[in-house]
């Protein structure tokens, strides 16, 4: 488990300069330049403005001053009054929060979903679920966000349907958590319910039946752990499509978080903050995927103990 | 258990196949994918399929199965030209139309010393006292100097010979107005031959020249038979025809979901092949590269790549390939890591087959199996990735300016369209049920056919 | 004589396919007494596993079925308990090992948790004395140090250890019944021979009943006092050991021992597999199950299902001829006109009623073939 451990840490840091580093020279070649698109400079301020921000310099000399700068991630293009960090620092916590309970939402629902299904396999509730995940898999988000937000929010008026306050405002995270939510549990349904009957039809199974056992506890203490592992190495991806999920169902929802910032400093060209939010969102990849493998080496002892 | 000499050997593709057979959802799904490929490589040229691209300004958004005359947003007919009217009019040889068009009077206004000194009217230089606006819907209007028409002036206006001036008359010493009446129906006919026009008559008085809004038209004809256009989904805000766009919004998706899913297969066939064949230090290295790049998050790199670089078709073709193929290489290496240790390959060895021989006559073929599995996983995929892009207001332009649009384009338009109360729901609706039902078929298709293909399963039907 | 631990009569099992019946099990019966241990040996598909497994009802109701059977344990019928009492039955009265020890433990608990789980299901122990039951257990089997492994996972035993903890988790509740399945094939021969012994001695000194199912004859000589031969989901003859091996008075029992390699047999030995094929058992039987491969097949086998009797001096077999020293002598019986009806002769004891008089008579085998998965009916 060690050697293992120390392997997936070695590549932490060369993922993180392959991704800065392609962001960097992209944004940097991309023409036009962070002012294109503005009414027409003053060719005079326009020059200061580069010095200001060190665009004249030689790319690489800029790519240098860029990395030892870290983490300190400049300040913003367009934003006049904060940094990146900061601007990034406020945006963080909201789709934090957001990523947080649908992925919480999407375990719940997906695992139970999958572990019924996989029990009463050619149930009806099988197939019903089964059909239901697909269906969740094939709608994209941003049909089922505006849908729900029309249903919910403007014919029933249960639910706002855009918008968030703050923390106190967990009325309005109802939708978009369901919404991003929703393609990750259909995902870790389908991945559970294989994983079961994978796992059902191993002979420790029959052991464990044979030994008298229930079949709640059969389930649950017994199959439960070797149906996780699918599920577990794919919460990793899971999570990163979730993350660029939450992009568009930030804009649907008029959520105020990383995703829109993302989106909109990438349509205004504010380079340094397109850039600090690629950045943050591969961070956080990095770490997830991390954890992710290191839960799948401790729940399975074979590897544990190796 | 031993073999019994009269089964009859089957190969492992028909074998299964027919275990795809079984599996009903995937067959649908198959069926359903088949269908929705033939449409959308025919269906354009299918004749009777409106044209995508035509607008019916006059129209707006209509729901499914509506019909509306079939007439342009602005149409005429001259004498000896061909009638500027929708295809299909000019074979035919009698029209007729109801339209609603209004009858106007001119008038000449002289204005001195801020009083009327004379109204005359145009036609006949009769002169009157009062010009008043006499009924509901008449209105008058002002020309201006170089001909083109002002304004409705406001209702309820009267100007009588020696009065104080109104004031919406302004400066002007001369004015020349119009007094125009309600629109009643008219009736047109014109006679054709040979594609032109040989003869207009407007409420039986003939005329050389006639043009006329599609908004006003109430009814056409054509040697008898009325004019009219069905719109089997309905039609969009500009009065596009839903169906079509939706048709041909399946070209693109489905060529862009195909296409890159090409290009991620040959890179990731070839990387993965290689990798697992080398095995050793070859394996790890490439293995190394893979899974740094997993960790990248992609879709933001493309984004970033089509708002700051160009949104061409091919741009898209490869990054969205780029961020597929490092699975498609991981499975494929996978594959060929277990082939490799199975004794046909040693056999083949020694019967003292090349490398090259070996990766392609054994070793690809028996993964195929596997990609055919994953590629049909990876075209909704794509599919989805594009309308995410779309969605966000990327989507592809073939020129600057002109959009391909793409079921996730017409989704996003859709949404946006939306209105408060849902009203134009259906412009939402049918993309989205095209593409989730393709894309649910292609999923239902690629589980199925990894179930057919498990060779845990072989040999049980 | 007192009441036989297990009683099986007339057991029937179905498994329906998608558009096939697999008939795996035909009226099979056979009983085990106090104490005592049978072997129960017979080809693949024989029907010898399914049998077993349907007395713990580990068989899954669909596909399976059981149209006819009764099986008592200790005088009550366990096809007809409730889901509660067969699982207080199920390793707590009658506990089973199977052959693959590789997969036969869950991989993700500990060996600990494994066992006492199983004494605290069944016995009043829990908690520290629970587990020192289990260490005592494992004692028993003969794993070394078992106070410190029993923490440990399954992966870091070897297979032969593996089984230990099998047959330490199956007799950690005292049960009357052992049903072992093949439990040596899927080891190394001298594992096997250490396996083996550990069995017949925790039997012995336990008063244990034992059902060992095997195809291996040298086991079976080895290890039980009486044995039952399937074949084709049915019981084609039962006897003691010594009886079977030196008389055998059944086509299959005869070809299946001989073809054993005799080590006095010298190294020209010819090996005598039985010619053709085992049965494909879609339909119910209307001719004896081994007539296509039988050396002695005659006519009357052809026609009808010969019934499970004993002859004249109380062999119990189910076969139209008499075979004596490995050679038809006669016939038994007239052919009878329905299948599987019971022919009327000289020979005592009527074999499908009741219980004989005598205790090693007798032993209808109920055959239930296929193996369970994902469990009864619990």
């Amino acid at each position: 488990m060690g050697s293992y451990l120390l392997k997936r840490l070695a590549q932490v840091p060369v993922v993180l300069l392959v991704l800065i580093t392609t962001t960097f020279f992209m944004m940097r070649l991309a023409p036009g330049g962070p002012f294109a698109g503005d009414k027409k400079m003053d060719p005079v301020i326009q020059k200061k403005l580069e010095e200001k921000y060190g665009l004249d310099k030689p790319m690489l000399v800029q790519f240098g001053k860029f990395l030892v700068g870290l983490p300190d991630l400049g300040p913003s293009f367009k934003n006049k009054t904060k940094t990146v960090n900061e601007i990034l620092a406020e945006k963080f916590p909201t789709s934090a929060y957001l990523g947080f309970l649908a992925t919480m939402f999407a375990l719940a629902l997906g695992l139970t979903a999958g572990i019924v299904a996989g029990v009463r396999q050619n149930s009806g509730f099988d197939y019903g679920s089964m059909a239901a995940a697909m269906l969740g898999l094939s709608l994209p988000v941003f049909v089922v966000g505006p849908v729900l937000a029309l249903i919910f929010g403007l014919y029933l008026k249960w639910l706002p349907s855009a918008g968030y306050d703050g923390w106190s405002d967990w009325k309005a995270l109802i939708l978009p958590t369901i919404t991003l939510g929703l393609p990750f549990a259909a995902r870790i349904a389908r991945l559970t319910r294989a994983g079961m009957l994978e796992v059902i039809n191993q002979d420790y199974i029959r052991t464990a039946w044979a030994k008298g056992l229930s079949e709640k506890v059969i389930v649950l203490r017994h199959a439960l752990r070797g149906a996780m592992l699918p599920v577990v190495s794919f919460l990793g991806p899971g999570i990163a499509a979730m993350l660029t999920g939450s992009i568009v169902v930030e804009k649907v929802f008029a959520i105020p978080g990383l995703g829109m910032e993302f989106v909109e400093s990438a349509f205004n060209r504010d380079y340094t903050l397109a850039m600090g939010t690629v950045i943050l969102y591969g961070v956080l990849l990095i770490f997830f995927n991390l954890v992710v493998d290191v839960l799948y080496g401790f729940l399975d002892p074979r590897i544990r103990y190796s | 258990m031993s073999a019994d000499p009269n089964q009859k050997g089957v190969s492992p593709w028909v074998d299964a196949w027919r275990r795809l057979k079984k599996n009903k959802m995937s067959m649908f799904g198959l069926w359903v994918v088949v269908v929705m490929s033939l449409i959308s490589i025919f269906g354009p040229i299918l004749p009777g399929m409106p044209n995508p691209n035509v607008q019916f300004n006059f129209v707006g958004a209509q729901p499914a199965m509506s019909r509306h005359v079939y007439v342009q947003n602005k149409n005429s007919l001259t004498v000896d030209q061909a009638p500027q009217l929708p295809p299909g009019y000019a074979s035919k040889s009698e029209l007729e139309f109801g339209i609603n068009l209004e009858r106007y009077r001119e008038y000449r206004i002289v204005v001195r010393r801020r009083k009327i000194s004379g109204i005359t009217q145009t036609l006949g230089a009769k002169s009157i006292d009062v010009l008043e606006v006499s009924g509901k819907g008449d209105y008058f209007v002002v020309e201006n100097e170089d001909g083109t028409l002002g304004e409705p002036l406001p209702p309820d206006l009267t100007f009588v010979k020696k009065k104080k001036l109104a004031k919406v008359l302004g400066k002007k010493r001369v004015v020349i107005l119009r007094h125009v009446f309600p629109a009643t129906e008219r009736k047109v006919t014109a006679t054709l031959a040979g594609g032109k026009v040989t003869g207009i008559t407007l409420d039986g008085e003939v005329v050389k020249h006639l043009s006329f809004d599609g908004r006003d038209v109430l009814r056409a004809t054509a040697d008898g038979e009325e004019q009219t256009l069905l719109h089997i989904l309905g039609t969009d805000s500009s009065g596009r025809d839903l169906m079509s766009r939706v048709v041909a919004g399946g070209r693109i998706s489905l060529m862009v979901g195909l296409v890159a899913t090409l290009v991620s297969l040959l890179i990731g066939v070839v990387y993965g092949a290689v990798a697992g064949y080398y095995g050793g230090k070859v394996d790890a290295l490439l293995m190394a590269i893979v899974d740094v790049l997993y960790g990248i998050p992609y879709l933001f790199l493309v984004i970033l790549l089509m708002v700051f670089f160009s949104r061409s078709l091919m741009t898209l073709f490869i990054a969205l390939g780029a961020v597929q193929w490092l699975t498609m290489a991981r499975i494929v290496r996978g594959q060929i890591l277990s082939l490799k240790e199975k004794e046909f390959v040693e056999a083949a060895r020694m019967c003292g087959s090349s490398d090259f021989k070996i990766v392609f006559n054994h070793l690809i073929p028996n993964t195929l199996g596997v990609v055919v599995v994953y590629t049909t996983l990876t075209v909704p995929a794509v599919i989805l990735q594009e309308s995410f892009l779309a969605f966000l207001g990327l989507t592809i332009e073939w020129a600057p300016g002109e959009t391909l649009e793409s079921w996730g384009a017409l989704v996003n338009s859709g949404v946006k369209e939306l209105g408060d109360n849902g009203e134009r729901f259906h412009l939402l609706l049918w993309p989205s049920f095209a593409m989730a039902l393709t894309l649910f078929s292609l999923n239902f298709l690629g589980d199925g056919l990894r179930d057919a293909l498990d060779p845990k399963q072989r040999g049980r039907t | 004589m007192s009441q036989p631990v297990l009683d099986v009569r007339d057991l029937r099992v179905h498994f329906r396919g998608d558009d096939s019946v697999v008939h795996a099990v035909n009226g099979v019966s056979f009983h085990v007494n106090e104490g005592e241990s049978v072997a129960i040996v017979g080809e693949s598909g024989s029907g010898k596993s399914v049998t077993n497994m349907t007395v713990l009802r580990l068989i899954p109701q669909p596909p399976g079925e059981i149209p006819t059977g009764e099986i008592s344990y200790r005088g009550q019928d366990l096809l007809k308990m409730s889901a509660r009492e067969i699982r207080s039955v199920r390793g707590g009265k009658i506990s089973m090992i199977f052959q693959d020890p590789m997969t036969s433990l869950n991989p993700f608990m500990r060996i600990s948790k494994q066992l006492t789980e199983t004494i605290e299901l069944h016995t009043d122990l829990r908690g520290a004395d629970a587990r020192q039951r289990a260490i005592e257990t494992l004692d028993l089997v003969g794993i070394p140090a078992p106070a410190e492994r029993i923490d440990s996972y399954p992966h870091e035993f070897s297979g032969g250890m593996r089984q230990r903890v099998m047959i330490a988790i199956a007799l950690s509740t005292n049960p009357d019944l052992l049903i072992a399945d093949e439990p040596t094939t899927a080891l190394d021969v001298t594992i096997q021979a250490q396996i083996l012994v550990l069995i017949k001695r925790l039997q012995r000194e336990r008063g244990m009943s034992l059902i060992m199912i095997t195809h291996d004859l040298a086991v079976v000589a080895g290890m039980c006092s009486r044995v039952v031969v399937m074949y084709g989901g049915a019981v084609v003859e039962t006897a003691d050991v010594d009886d079977l091996f030196e008389d055998p008075r059944h086509p299959y029992t005869l070809a299946l021992l001989r073809s054993v390699p005799r080590v006095d047999a010298g190294s020209h030995q010819k090996l005598e597999p039985i010619d053709g094929l085992p049965p494909k058992l879609t339909a119910e039987p209307t001719q004896c199950t081994f007539a296509p491969r039988c050396q002695f097949v005659q006519d009357q086998c052809l026609k009808a299902v010969p019934p499970l009797e004993a002859d004249e001096d109380g062999r119990i077999r189910a076969c139209f001829l008499k075979i004596r020293g490995g050679e038809v002598v006669g016939a038994e019986k007239a052919p009878a006109p329905a299948p599987g009806a019971k022919a009327e002769e000289s020979a005592p004891a009527e074999v499908q009623d009741g219980i004989a008089p005598e205790p090693s008579h007798e032993d209808a085998e109920a055959e239930s073939s296929g193996d369970a998965k994902s469990g009864g009916d619990a």
